[in-house]
């Protein structure tokens, strides 16, 4: 009876070392990838057509754009149709930690829907597009994509996670 | 009758009658010095009431000009001042009739819609390549935006109010929140049938300036439409007329009004083509060569003159 008490708890010992070392294998395996945004957003404009666009690379167009704080960013690539009409725009961020993540998200999401709001009842075709896409948090990702293309867009973006 | 001649007369009655006569002499005398000091005194007396008048006269005339020279000086005090008022104004005009020196724009924030958003990207995309754009201008743009929807409570479902820095907001809390000291306003292409149009714009402007008194507020006027895109709710006869009242409006409130769409127009009145980035949709936005027509014209006339 108390062989069997052993062999029982020597067994749950040997499961509950198991998972520890499988739940930390499972972590691991979860280490953010650490992802080259620029690089991405090349490949993002040169598989798909897009209206004429313009870079974004300044902290201070962070700023005066989005109202991010250049201090929550770690890395970041952006195009916005400059002509003014389409509404097109790509936003891939890379914030500093989780916290940052949370926010930049909260800023993006205030211009999303701000451009949602101003082509609602002034260009129809523009405000479907933009309301057929949406902000997205990927661990210290961000990523906001505006686009007639963005299923395909960010299925390309997701393949570099 | 004695005479000294006459020899019957004795020595004492010539004395006698020589004292006689030495006394008429003395009285003839007595009396003509009596007579002329009366006449002298009258004289004086004279003299002296016409001095004392003269004297009282002249003090009167010296108290009338010494008045008149005070009211002379202060009118030339005034007609000084006036004259360096005017020559501070003519200063005034002639620097604003100048290009806008370096750093003009530092504190000027930019409200509009799309056309202006355009403005905003096109001076973005200069000042990413590195070039100097419209100093630190800063914007408030959003398309659809106008008079009157500025007015909209901001949680309105569909309100358009432009973020300012990533947070939507009034425009007077942007203009605040921006530091502004001059505000340049081009508003108008979109909700153009509405008759309170001028009503919305003072509220508009009497928002600010509650805000933030010492705001100076610019009126850029509507700029025209690709005429291959004028139709009968868009076009430029209604555009002119909109830039007539705006500008009475500026006349009326003391503010700038700037003819952007001066420098806009070709021959007929319409948009240059060459400016007009969207000839194939509405023909209204402007091309790069149209952005810098726009910044070059805010550069060489920053008070519209």
């Amino acid at each position: 009876m108390i062989k069997t008490t052993n062999i029982r708890r020597i067994c749950a010992l040997v499961l509950a070392v198991g998972m520890i070392l499988a739940l930390s294998a499972c972590g691991g395996s979860e280490e953010e990838a650490d992802i080259d945004l620029t690089a991405v957003m090349e490949e993002l404009t040169s598989t798909y057509d897009m209206p004429e666009m313009m870079t974004v690379s300044s902290t201070d167009s962070l700023t005066s754009f989005y109202g991010i704080d250049p201090a929550d960013v770690d890395s970041f690539a952006i195009q916005i149709c400059s002509t003014g009409i389409d509404a097109d725009e790509i936003v891939l961020i890379r914030a500093v930690d989780q916290e940052a993540a949370a926010r930049i998200a909260e800023k993006l999401e205030t211009r999303y829907q701000s451009k949602l709001n101003q082509m609602q009842n002034y260009l129809p075709e523009q405000y479907e597009v933009i309301a057929a896409c949406a902000v997205e948090t990927r661990g210290t990702y961000v990523s906001m994509i505006i686009s007639p293309d963005a299923e395909g867009m960010t299925e390309l973006y997701h393949n570099h996670f | 009758m004695s005479s000294p001649s006459n020899p019957q007369l004795s020595a004492a009655d010539r004395v006698r009658a020589d004292r006689l006569r030495q006394r008429r002499r003395e009285k003839r005398m007595l009396s003509v010095m009596s007579f002329l000091a009366l006449v002298f005194v009258i004289a004086f007396a004279v003299c002296l009431l016409v001095t004392t008048k003269t004297i009282s006269s002249l003090k009167d005339s010296t108290a009338q000009l010494e008045e008149e020279n005070r009211q002379l000086t202060q009118e030339l005090t005034e007609a000084q001042a006036v004259v360096a008022e005017a020559q501070e104004l003519l200063d005034e005009a002639a620097a604003r009739a100048q290009p806008a020196e370096d750093g003009f724009f530092d504190d000027a924030l930019f409200v509009g819609d799309s056309v202006s958003y355009r403005l905003e990207l096109y001076v973005t995309q200069q000042r990413e390549n590195g070039e100097e754009c419209l100093d630190e201008a800063q914007f408030y743009t959003a398309g659809s935006l106008s008079w009157s929807n500025l007015l909209w409570d901001l949680d309105y479902a569909y309100s358009v109010h432009p973020t300012f820095q990533g947070e939507k907001m009034y425009l007077e809390d942007a203009v605040e929140a921006s530091g502004a000291k001059k505000v340049y306003i081009m508003l108008g292409m979109n909700g153009m049938d509405n008759e309170d149009i001028l009503a919305d714009a003072a509220e508009n402007c009497r928002r600010i300036l509650e805000k933030c008194p010492d705001v100076e507020i610019f009126i850029q006027s509507v700029t025209p439409v690709l005429a291959s895109k004028e139709t009968s709710t868009l076009n430029n006869e209604k555009i002119d007329s909109l830039n007539q009242a705006l500008k009475s409006f500026c006349d009326e409130q003391g503010f700038t009004y700037l003819d952007v769409a001066s420098v806009m127009k070709d021959e007929s009145g319409a948009l240059i083509s060459e400016y007009c980035g969207d000839p194939e949709a509405m023909g209204i936005h402007f091309s790069g060569e149209g952005c810098a027509a726009w910044i070059e014209y805010l550069e060489q006339h920053p008070y519209g003159v």
